[in-house]
């Protein structure tokens, strides 16, 4: 349903990603692990019409999307959660939920809302109240109930766990659990590996703009290799320290 | 005496706070400065004079007038600022002062630069109410204004474009990542800015009666007090300075001397933006 096939991609002179292949298959969640820098959130970019790949294509359903602007990829439904949820501060909740539901001109989002609601109370309660007064878990929280107004096919999430205390964690992945359905299917971009392999189907770990390793879940959390990836190096283990 | 002095103050203030509302819509939501929105006020006001002497009447010559203004402040987003976007802030600014005066002169090859007498478009009713005589004309400029600033006001707050709109202003790629088209909402908030700045155009030349291409400077300056005044970006802010700068001016004209207007007026300007930047309604942040 939704493939990813020898993209390129480049900021200015540097190359960023250097031939991605990757499949997310409907009903699956699939992970993507990698350290600072190795290019996980400029594949998203790309795959979410924010960048356009030198090279490479990106098929949806059947179709390449790689020149289609960000707006109409989400309407085709695909929708992208940000690195730091970038929440409308300046907006309500609801406000916010509503925006969620933009990408779906004309349609009724009363149901939409009901469903968001339901899985997150917490939204409920603060309906009224602006985004930015909402604690790092809550706006995690309404990130992902804003995505779910879009009722995409495909999710993608970059860093859900950034930033946020151990429990949060936790409540957030269940979260993620939940949103996994038989029609949708989920990009997990993850630098909490032991988190994310604890919830997908499969994963990919993701070297300076290469992929290197590919595997079920299971096979990847077993693998000597993984923990070295992903903490990939001396290098990359002194940029962590320094954010 | 004070109490029609009030009236003059508010119907006056109201063109301003018109003003103000599209060039705090521009600054605002997509922090785009365009100077030339005096000009557009002005090019309004011909344009509505052009329609007026067609024999339409009011109502058709401001709508038609507000068409054209935001088709001009289309065409500046296209000339203006789009191809510019990544080049330093100060670019578009410069680009826009150019192009306002560029219309000045296309203004003056059309209509001349002698003032042109605005043609009697509607019978001036007088209503005396208790002490305060208001014209017909009074009535229209305060209805219209009142009307297009709440309805604006309430887009805004309350429709899912006008949603899309603040999104964009606070976030422009998560808005594009929720479906908003970026470049249709900036389009469409100039056309409404200039759409503004035009029916205002008209309605301060159905008051003077004569108009030159010139008359956009102060008037466009003018919303920009009004504005910082209100502080930047507050849509509310923008109309209460607007009216706030009229009631001021005529006040000013009737109890003191008209020689001193722009002084305190701009005066007035240059305190809000040393002491209080943020203006009276705006947040601290910007």
């Amino acid at each position: 349903m939704f493939e990813v096939k020898g993209i390129e991609a480049r900021y200015g002179t540097i190359q960023v990603l250097k031939g991605i292949d990757l499949e997310v298959r409907k009903g699956e969640i699939v992970t993507l692990i990698g350290a600072n820098g190795a290019g996980k959130t400029t594949l998203l970019s790309v795959i979410s019409g924010i960048l356009t790949p030198s090279k490479g294509e990106v098929i949806f359903e059947g179709e390449n999307i790689v020149k289609i602007p960000p707006h109409k990829i989400v309407r085709r439904g695909i929708c992208l959660i940000q690195e730091g949820r970038e929440v409308l501060s300046q907006m309500t909740v609801l406000e916010n939920l509503l925006m969620g539901g933009f990408s779906r001109p004309g349609e009724d989002l009363n149901d939409s809302l009901d469903t968001v609601f339901q899985m997150f109370p917490i939204l409920q309660e603060r309906q009224g109240q602006l985004g930015k007064t909402l604690s790092g878990g809550e706006q995690q929280m309404l990130a992902l109930g804003r995505a779910l107004m879009a009722r995409p096919k495909l999710f993608m999430m970059d860093e859900p766990s950034l930033g946020l205390a151990p429990k949060l964690v936790n409540e957030v992945f269940a979260k993620i659990m939940e949103l996994k359905t038989a029609d949708v299917a989920i990009l997990l971009v993850e630098q909490n590996a032991r988190k994310a392999f604890q919830v997908a189907d499969r994963g990919y770990v993701l070297e300076i703009g290469k992929i290197v390793l590919a595997g079920s879940g299971e096979e990847l959390s077993s693998n000597e290799k993984v923990r070295e990836a992903y903490l990939g190096g001396k290098r990359a283990k002194r940029q962590d320290l320094r954010k | 005496m004070f109490l029609q002095q009030l009236v003059n103050g508010l119907t006056l203030g109201s063109t301003y706070s018109l003003l103000a509302l599209g060039f705090t819509l521009v600054l605002g939501l997509l922090k785009m400065l365009n100077i030339a929105h005096g000009d557009v006020f002005m090019f309004g006001a011909f344009l509505g004079l052009s329609f007026a002497m067609l024999g339409m009447p009011l109502y058709l010559a401001l709508i038609l007038a507000m068409v054209g203004a935001g088709i001009v402040t289309i065409i500046i987003e296209r000339l203006c600022f789009r191809p510019l976007r990544k080049a330093h802030f100060l670019m578009p600014l410069l680009s826009t002062i150019a192009f306002g005066i560029v219309l000045q002169n296309v203004a003056t090859q059309i209509w001349g630069s002698e003032p042109s007498r605005y043609p009697q478009t509607t019978e001036i009713a007088q209503f005396q109410l208790g002490p305060v005589l208001v014209s017909s004309i009074d009535i229209i400029i305060l209805a219209t204004s009142i009307l297009l600033m709440v309805g604006i006001d309430q887009f805004v707050k309350r429709t899912s474009f006008g949603r899309a709109m603040r999104a964009t202003s606070e976030k422009p790629q998560t808005a594009s990542l929720l479906g908003v088209n970026i470049n249709w909402v900036i389009v469409f908030t100039f056309f409404v800015s200039g759409a503004l700045a035009g029916v205002a155009g008209v309605l301060t030349a159905l008051v003077y009666l004569q108009i030159t291409p010139f008359i956009g400077i102060r008037q466009g300056l003018i919303g920009m007090v009004a504005m910082v005044i209100g502080g930047v970006g507050n849509l509310r802010g923008a109309m209460i300075g607007g009216l706030m700068i009229g009631i001021i001016e005529i006040m000013n004209d009737a109890y003191f001397t008209a020689g001193y207007r722009d002084i305190i007026l701009f005066g007035l300007f240059l305190a809000f933006i040393v002491f209080k930047p943020e203006g009276l309604f705006g947040t601290k942040e910007q």
